[in-house]
């Protein structure tokens, strides 16, 4: 995020004229789904690693009983022994079932346009407003709409659900502190001030942050329907394996960069006005080498070894380690108050006790 | 899916409904484009040898205070208007005078009139009145003249734009019967409610807000011929060298409320997050009530329901009801439920 913040600075600060900063999000958003084409190999590698470092079953009866289970979990065992094999079937769809293959396809395209409306969102916003503040909203959102559709949709389990409430409304409570008390920002003061010369605001682009801030927060609810119908969809059953997911996220994202392509050339005719130099494009690869491919496959790894609900924490998370981002990039600019830290203190003792909660590991392989 | 979740889903869209009835001018004010409106540098200052247009509004000026006694910080702005246009006529309202002109004029809202909350309301709501029935400029007593508003006439309407979004009523113009204030005149009645926050009452039933809404309202079905309302820009306003308006201290009705709304504005994210925060809270709340009216013993509780009850753990209430079915078929033998063990030996 920030990252994607500072190249969208950099368009914006050069000062050249004509540069369409709508055409340096499009392009920022096309390449945002480029490293999810990675996803493949990704798993494919740590499938390797993994079978490389797991040792093997001791005698020859256990070895041929997990062999003949191959991908499958041990709680499935008794109904994935239908006769039928996994091989007849791709992408969990049988080879010569047509419905099937049109209902996937469908599927695919619905989830493609659930997550195009948050990365637009998240791209328009990081244009206006800074990091921070898109990160810690987004998260936020995420956080929340995906806590009340796993749990409204049968996805979490029905315990404790008053005391976690409680704890996740300390967790809610710990972000509005840190929101109130945030006091500075990547480019103006980001305040309500007047200049009395003028009588005019001293950050023109105030309200453009409050659009955008509120945008993003709503464009991010699209999200929770996108993992609750991938939860359903493609993580309802363990025989289902990490290669076959990341190659259903590597279709959503070629079918987002072809609902892009319309719009490339206008933003790659913007971007030809932007004075790039190598830090530009090392920041690019380091913003979607080093964040997005990690993010995607990380975010795909725990949601199918742990409950749904466990990976809302994350978003905690990532706001903690997003303000602490902030304070290395911008020590200068970075004043820390009283509340904020309390404010921290809160989120991240909200983030361990629910991450406590909702662990459960379901024990899967990674091939 | 069950009776209670649908009931819940149901009674949720009704409110989301009502809230998108009730802030939809709000959500439209928010993507509002005011420049389409705007009034350009060519309509205020032609350049030398443009033919002159013809001025369609009427040479009044109006202002409103509630005595004849002029506070002395104002006197020198309202000075400057009556210098700077010996040409025009000029009406100080007073209170006793709006309460006549509406008695005489327009029975129909003397009630409404006359119950306003705050002296403010009824300040705001007089210049509607007069507008649209005689035209003319109005401007608040804080607004000084600086030039000729003769440029400002040659419109049929006009309104400044205000900050963050939408149209201020301290200045404005009109030709008498446009169907802009007509509009407004007739809205008053419906938008006068009691918002709780006097800040909020003021604004959304007679101040600026009001007006912006009522504007959306206008644009949305298609602006009438001649009906056009020309937005004043800030530049335009006050402050810079063109400027038809200087502004002494104004907002003299604004309270501590207002203060602290205003003061918001300092904490724009940690209002748009208290706002998710706070539907999140709202929904999950009656998420926990359904799945409360979904336990085992929820219906139970329903009916003999204690204020102490909730914190305990379902668990236990689940086992004290299992230790007295156990209690009572105790000469059944209890059985320990099957346990598969898995191939490594870890129970399944």
């Amino acid at each position: 995020t920030k990252c994607l913040s500072l190249l969208q600075s950099s368009a914006r600060d050069s000062e050249r004229p004509g540069i369409d900063h709508q055409g340096v999000a499009i392009f920022l958003l096309f390449m945002y789904f480029v490293p999810w084409l990675l996803l493949v190999p990704s798993a494919r590698l740590v499938s390797i690693a993994s079978s490389m470092t797991v040792s093997r079953p001791g005698t020859p009866e256990l070895r041929a009983r997990g062999e003949r289970n191959g991908i499958m979990d041990g709680e499935n065992n008794n109904n994935s022994n239908n006769g039928r094999s996994y091989d007849s079937y791709d992408n969990g769809v049988k080879n010569n079932d047509i419905i099937g293959k049109v209902s996937y396809v469908v599927k695919l395209v619905i989830l493609s346009l659930l997550l195009l409306v948050p990365v637009l969102t998240y791209m328009n916003a990081l244009s206006l407003t800074p990091a921070f503040d898109v990160g810690l909203i987004q998260n936020t959102s995420i956080f929340e709409i995906t806590s009340l559709l796993y749990g409204v949709c049968g996805l979490s389990r029905r315990k404790n659900v008053f005391r976690n409430f409680i704890v996740m409304m300390i967790a809610l409570m710990g972000i509005v502190l840190v929101s109130y008390t945030k006091a500075t920002c990547d480019l103006l003061a980001g305040k309500f001030s007047i200049n009395q010369k003028t009588g005019e605001l001293e950050d023109p682009f105030l309200f453009d942050r409050l659009k955008s801030c509120l945008l993003c927060g709503l464009g991010a609810l699209t999200l929770g329907p996108f993992t609750v119908l991938w939860n359903r969809w493609f993580n309802f059953s363990d025989r289902i394996t990490l290669s076959h997911q990341c190659q259903h996220l590597t279709y959503i994202a070629s079918i987002c960069m072809a609902v892009l392509l319309p719009f490339l050339p206008r933003a790659l005719s913007t971007l030809a006005k932007v004075p790039t130099n190598k830090v530009f494009w090392l920041e690019a690869l380091a913003a979607f080498l080093f964040g997005t491919l990690p993010h995607v496959f990380s975010l795909s790894l725990i949601q199918r070894q742990t409950p749904p609900s466990y990976s809302t924490t994350i978003n905690l998370g990532a706001i903690i380690f997003m303000g602490i981002s902030d304070w290395i990039c911008e020590p200068t600019q970075t004043t820390i108050v009283r509340w904020e830290v309390i404010g921290y203190i809160m989120l991240s003792v909200a983030c361990v006790v629910l991450s406590i909660a909702y662990y459960e590991k379901k024990h899967l392989s990674l091939h | 899916m069950r009776k209670e979740l649908k009931y819940m889903i149901y009674g949720n869209v009704l409110v989301l409904i009502t809230i998108l009835y009730i802030t939809f001018d709000l959500l439209t004010l928010a993507i509002d484009d005011t420049l389409k409106d705007a009034l350009l540098d060519v309509d205020l200052n032609p350049p030398p040898g443009t033919p002159e247009k013809a001025q369609l509004i009427p040479k009044i000026i109006h202002q409103t205070y509630k005595t004849d006694e002029i506070p002395g910080h104002w006197k020198e702005g309202r000075q400057r208007c009556l210098d700077l246009h010996p040409d025009y006529e000029y009406i100080l309202w007073t209170d006793e005078m709006a309460d006549k002109f509406i008695e005489d004029e327009y029975p129909w809202f003397l009630e409404t009139f006359r119950n306003y909350r705050y002296p403010i309301e009824r300040a705001d709501a007089i210049r509607y009145f007069i507008l649209s029935h005689f035209g003319g400029v109005y401007i608040d007593l804080d607004d000084g003249c600086e030039r000729k508003l003769d440029p400002l006439l040659t419109v049929p309407a006009f309104a400044r734009k205000t900050s963050p979004t939408g149209i201020s009523n301290d200045v404005m113009g009109s030709v008498p019967h446009h169907p802009f204030f007509i509009k407004l005149m007739h809205s008053l009645k419906k938008y006068d409610r009691n918002w709780i926050i006097p800040y909020v009452t003021i604004m959304s039933s007679t101040g600026p807000l009001f007006v912006s809404m009522v504007w959306q309202q206008y644009k949305r079905w298609g602006v009438p011929k001649n009906g056009d309302v020309r937005v004043l820009q800030p530049a335009d306003y006050k402050m810079h060298e063109h400027s038809f308006f200087s502004i002494s201290k104004g907002s003299s009705w604004h309270l501590d409320d207002a203060k602290f709304v205003k003061s918001l504005l300092n904490h724009i994210l940690a209002c748009v997050v208290v706002g998710f925060v706070f539907a999140f809270f709202v929904l999950y709340t009656e998420y926990c009530l359904y799945c409360w009216l979904c336990s085992t013993t929820g219906n139970k509780k329903a009916v003999n329901w204690r204020p102490w009850s909730w914190w305990k753990h379902e668990g236990v209430e689940e086992e004290k009801l299992r230790q007295k079915r156990l209690r009572k078929d105790s000469n059944v033998p209890f059985v320990l439920p099957q346990v598969e063990k898995g191939f490594d030996g870890e129970t399944v």
